[in-house]
């Protein structure tokens, strides 16, 4: 047996690529359910995939528009990338087969312009998914390849990868790396039309002085502003771990006009957000009935909190809830947590609450007891879709050390979201 | 003389012969009811296959205006009025060509038809906005509607991106006898 099959997992069920083929540039790229005719929804997105500018598939093998057919539906997300990536540059190696093959490639993972893996969700429902044509493929003596992105070594479940050989990897070229095959150079493309032959002296001076310039230009000003550019773009999408790994980037690449651009980036543009946020809210304790009828708790009734530290509580149990009021420019999603920080081993969460609100909106949260003892209240408030930094915010609020707390302040913070934070103390604490 | 053609009839059988006379009466009329109810299409309904939302029945519903000439003539004058931009019939150079034809031009939209290099029967239907035409509008068409030898069709369209639309088609679909036929009108809406 020899050559490579290519599955993409999804959530329901693990997908296998049957045909690649090259199309007329006038056709848009699509991906084919097979022997149906029916264009899947992801097929928007592969065109973008596949044709220049935005795409690489072009850059890498030369054709603008294929058409690939598939076993069963994908019909959202973009964790296809990885495994049509490999798909078509296999194929290019003539590596391809779509049965029959001595190894099964399973590989999710987005790849972007810079041909970087980038991690995905739900990878251990996809190998879930996955299982019988992963059984098969072993039983029928197959080798499995498992291609997923470093960032994603830390899902796999360690059941199903027993005898299968994975890879963590940050690039397509490790990828190609990793099965064994050759990663294709990139292509370079005319941009300049037929030039007259008199001219043609004249021209090749000028060009190699506008090249010089524009490679001056280009080292001075286009790559800070296009890494920049980028960074921007992953915040205004939301996409914060991008904006890390690319803010990551260009600190590696130790251009001291980038580093200086990305400086000023930070400080300038997302910790003045960050800063921004967190003083965009106010936070006021309700506190209507006394738990276990003790009074004292109505004293603090309507107090705001004040980020730092919170206002003198009762010794008594008090069943409060947080009233929370935007003052923001924009919509923001807010989520709130108050913690028990009594025992030094444990985190007692006592409420973790989130909303979306508009300018001059309020929320409340619902009613938690709070007893007389170490309490922090914590609030991440972010304008950006909370796909990406609630997780980081829920490790913050679950953090058992300073360090892992650091940590994840430092992933909010550092990408735009604003950090509330209060803290109470008994009060011979605070004597 | 005939002692069993005298024989008395019985109330009971001139009753049970009344109502068999009057179930076969209902079963008639009811089968007559049926028959006016199905051919029957209200406005209601062709304003609701033009402008609404598709929905799987919508091709019987084609069908049955195909073959009502009322229905099809208040579904053309609808369609002629809510359209978005209409491509009429071709001229008659087109129908002569000796290839079958790949490109319907248009005022407001052409239609390109071009198989698949797998040659597998597969074909990719693309509509192209014209550069003349408004594109903001055309843009938020929804449906590509035919008519082609009395017969109406309907194809919903995927999102327009950059004035162009593209649709996937086995070999033999009636839309793809309709783009071969110079006599079909396309409309969008």
């Amino acid at each position: 047996m020899s050559g490579y099959e290519v599955l993409i997992p999804t959530t329901r069920h693990a997908v296998k690529v049957i045909s690649i083929t090259a199309e007329a540039p006038d056709i848009r790229s699509v991906v084919c359910l097979n022997k149906t005719y029916q264009a899947l929804p992801i097929s928007a997105g592969y065109e973008q995939f596949v044709r220049r500018p935005t795409g690489i598939i072009e850059k890498l093998l030369g054709p603008s528009a294929y058409r690939v057919d598939v076993s069963a539906p994908i019909t959202q997300g973009d964790s296809w990338q990885l495994g049509l990536a490999l798909a078509h540059i296999l194929k290019y190696n003539d590596e391809f087969v779509d049965h029959g093959g001595g190894t099964l490639i399973w590989a999710s993972g987005e790849v972007d312009s810079q041909l970087r893996v980038n991690s995905v969700d739900h990878i251990a429902t996809k190998i879930e998914a996955s299982r019988e044509i992963l059984q098969s493929a072993k039983e029928n003596g197959q080798r499995v390849i498992f291609l997923i992105a470093k960032e994603n070594l830390g899902d796999l479940h360690s059941g199903i990868i027993s005898g299968m050989t994975v890879f963590g990897v940050s690039s397509l070229a490790e990828s190609c790396e990793a099965i064994g095959t050759k990663m294709p150079k990139q292509l370079t493309f005319p941009q300049a039309s037929a030039t007259p032959a008199k001219k043609r002296g004249k021209v090749k001076a000028l060009a190699v002085l506008g090249s010089l310039v524009g490679l001056v230009g280009l080292l001075v000003f286009n790559v800070p502003f296009r890494s920049l550019n980028n960074s921007y773009q992953y915040e205004q999408a939301g996409q914060l771990r991008m904006l890390r790994m690319e803010m990551r980037d260009i600190r590696r690449q130790k251009n001291w006009v980038a580093t200086n651009a990305l400086y000023f980036f930070e400080v300038m543009y997302l910790s003045a957000k960050s800063k921004k946020l967190a003083n965009a809210i106010t936070i006021k304790i309700n506190a209507d009935a006394d738990a276990n009828e003790q009074s004292g708790c109505r004293d603090f009734n309507g107090q705001v909190i004040n980020a730092g530290r919170l206002p003198s509580l009762s010794d008594n149990d008090c069943k409060v809830t947080f009233e929370v009021t935007s003052h923001a420019d924009n919509k923001i999603r807010i989520w709130l947590a108050a913690i028990d920080r009594t025992s030094a081993n444990t985190t007692l969460q006592l409420l973790k609450n989130g909303a979306e609100i508009a300018p001059g909106q309020q929320f409340f949260t619902p009613a938690a007891t709070i007893k007389s003892a170490n309490f922090d209240l914590i609030a991440a408030i972010s304008e950006r879709d909370d796909a990406v930094w609630r997780s980081w915010f829920d490790n913050l609020v679950a953090a058992d050390s300073i360090e892992i707390a650091n940590l994840e302040m430092d992933r909010l913070t550092s990408t735009g979201v604003g950090i509330f934070q209060a803290r109470w103390r008994p009060y011979n604490e605070l004597d | 003389m005939n002692n069993k053609s005298q024989k008395p009839v019985s109330t009971e059988d001139t009753e049970t012969a009344f109502l068999m006379i009057l179930n076969a009466q209902k079963a008639y009329q009811a089968t007559l009811n049926k028959q006016q109810t199905s051919s029957h299409i209200s406005v209601r309904q062709l304003i609701r296959l033009v402008t609404g939302p598709q929905t799987s029945d919508d091709q019987a519903l084609l069908n049955q205006i195909s073959s009502n000439f009322n229905a099809r003539r208040q579904f053309r004058a609808i369609l002629n009025t809510t359209a978005l931009a209409t491509q009429h019939r071709q001229a008659a150079a087109a129908s002569t060509s000796s290839q079958a034809p790949h490109h319907r031009p248009g005022d407001e939209f052409d239609l390109y038809l071009r198989a698949s290099s797998k040659d597998d029967g597969l074909f990719y239907l693309q509509l192209v906005i014209s550069e003349t035409a408004k594109t903001t509008k055309l843009s938020t068409a929804e449906v590509l509607f035919a008519e082609t030898q009395g017969l109406f069709l309907s194809l919903p369209l995927p999102n327009i991106i950059e004035r162009l639309a593209q649709i996937v088609l086995p070999k033999g679909h009636p839309m793809i006898n309709a783009f071969q036929d110079p006599e079909a009108e396309f409309f969008i809406r």
